[in-house]
């Protein structure tokens, strides 16, 4: 009993974190680090969001799935499908999940740019998102 | 209000057309992963061959990259091919569940203009206009037409 008191005390702690972060992005930021990340540059962040590359024929880039507003919904420039807010203000199951930010990065650099994202990359856009 | 009346009667007539009901069966990992760019397409509508070609080739889907990891690929081929359609109008060469001769059948009524219609876009777009509620509803009473269709006819 006494454990679960102090288990709950320390989660209490870690819900405590500056809002510009959750317990996912904090393991993802220090892991993109680790292997190799400077600091975080938001702004760089912001730049390569709307930066286009031709993929397929067709010019892409995270705005274009996501849109600038991020309180706002998207929509799958393919399928029309909506996809729910990025800011973690209006949802909050954005940056929660250490595996499925990964996967997305992975999917979605690849349909934007062609390629994966280097650490770098991600950190910056992580950053950047975080405080939307 | 003309379209309210005209989508009353199609809801009417479709009331009476032998329901053809498409049961899909449940599963949490499939509805989530192949649910997350499009609805979760019936795995009835497709041939085992047919899926397991697409779940092979994840990273060039449609133009669209849906890589999965190898543990959540096998499970969610192993209940794609357990389920899948076994008769040959279900079977497409290019994978699209809108190009199989019963896709064409089913959809027959439907005029070259309603598919391209901007709320439609692409006839894989089935939310357009089937309420798909939690992917397990394709009876033609949950049907929701578009514009293009009931201005028209
Ligand atoms: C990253 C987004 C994404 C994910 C995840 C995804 N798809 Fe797709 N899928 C697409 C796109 C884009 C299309 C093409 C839409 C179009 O052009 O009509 C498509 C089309 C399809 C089609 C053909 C529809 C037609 O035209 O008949 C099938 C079938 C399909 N997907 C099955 C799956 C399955 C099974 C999964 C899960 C393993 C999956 N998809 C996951 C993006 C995705
Ligand atoms: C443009 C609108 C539209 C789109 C997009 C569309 N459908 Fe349909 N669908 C219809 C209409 C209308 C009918 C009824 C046709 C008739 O009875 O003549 C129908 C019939 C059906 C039926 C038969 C239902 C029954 O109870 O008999 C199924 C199953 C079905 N559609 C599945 C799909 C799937 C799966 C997709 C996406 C891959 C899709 N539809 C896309 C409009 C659409």
């Amino acid at each position: 009993m006494k454990r679960l008191t102090a288990m709950l005390m320390v989660l209490g702690l870690f819900a405590a974190v500056p809002a510009h972060a959750t317990p996912a992005s904090d393991t993802l930021l220090a892991k993109y680090k680790s292997e190799g990340a400077k600091a975080p540059d938001a702004a760089k962040g912001k730049k390569d969001w709307t930066r286009e590359e031709v993929v397929e024929g067709e010019k892409m880039s995270c705005a274009t799935c996501h849109g600038s507003d991020f309180s706002k919904p998207g929509k799958h420039h393919k399928t029309g499908k909506v996809i729910e807010p990025m800011s973690m203000k209006v949802n909050a199951e954005r940056y929660t999940d250490v595996k499925k930010i990964e996967k997305w990065f992975k999917r979605n650099c690849k349909d934007a740019w062609g390629r994966e994202c280097t650490v770098q990359e991600k950190a910056d856009f992580l950053t950047f998102l975080l405080a939307q | 209000m003309k379209r309210y009346a005209l989508m009353f009667c199609l809801l009417a007539a479709v009331q009476h057309t032998q329901a053809d009901d498409l049961k899909v069966p449940k599963n949490a990992l499939w509805e989530k992963e192949c649910g997350a760019c499009h609805v979760a397409f019936p795995p009835q509508l497709l041939t085992a061959d047919n899926w397991q070609a697409m779940m092979d080739g994840l990273a060039r889907h449609f133009g669209s990259n849906a890589e999965l990891e190898a543990r959540e690929r096998k499970a969610i081929t192993d209940f794609l091919v357990a389920n899948a359609g076994t008769l040959a109008r279900h079977r497409s060469a290019s994978l699209r569940i809108t190009e199989t001769v019963w896709f064409k059948r089913e959809h027959r009524s439907i005029s070259p203009k309603e598919w391209v219609h901007p709320d439609v876009k692409t006839p894989s777009n089935c939310k357009a206009c089937h309420n798909v509620v939690g992917h397990t509803s394709w009876a033609e009473r949950d049907l929701r037409r578009t514009g293009g269709r009931s201005e028209q006819d």
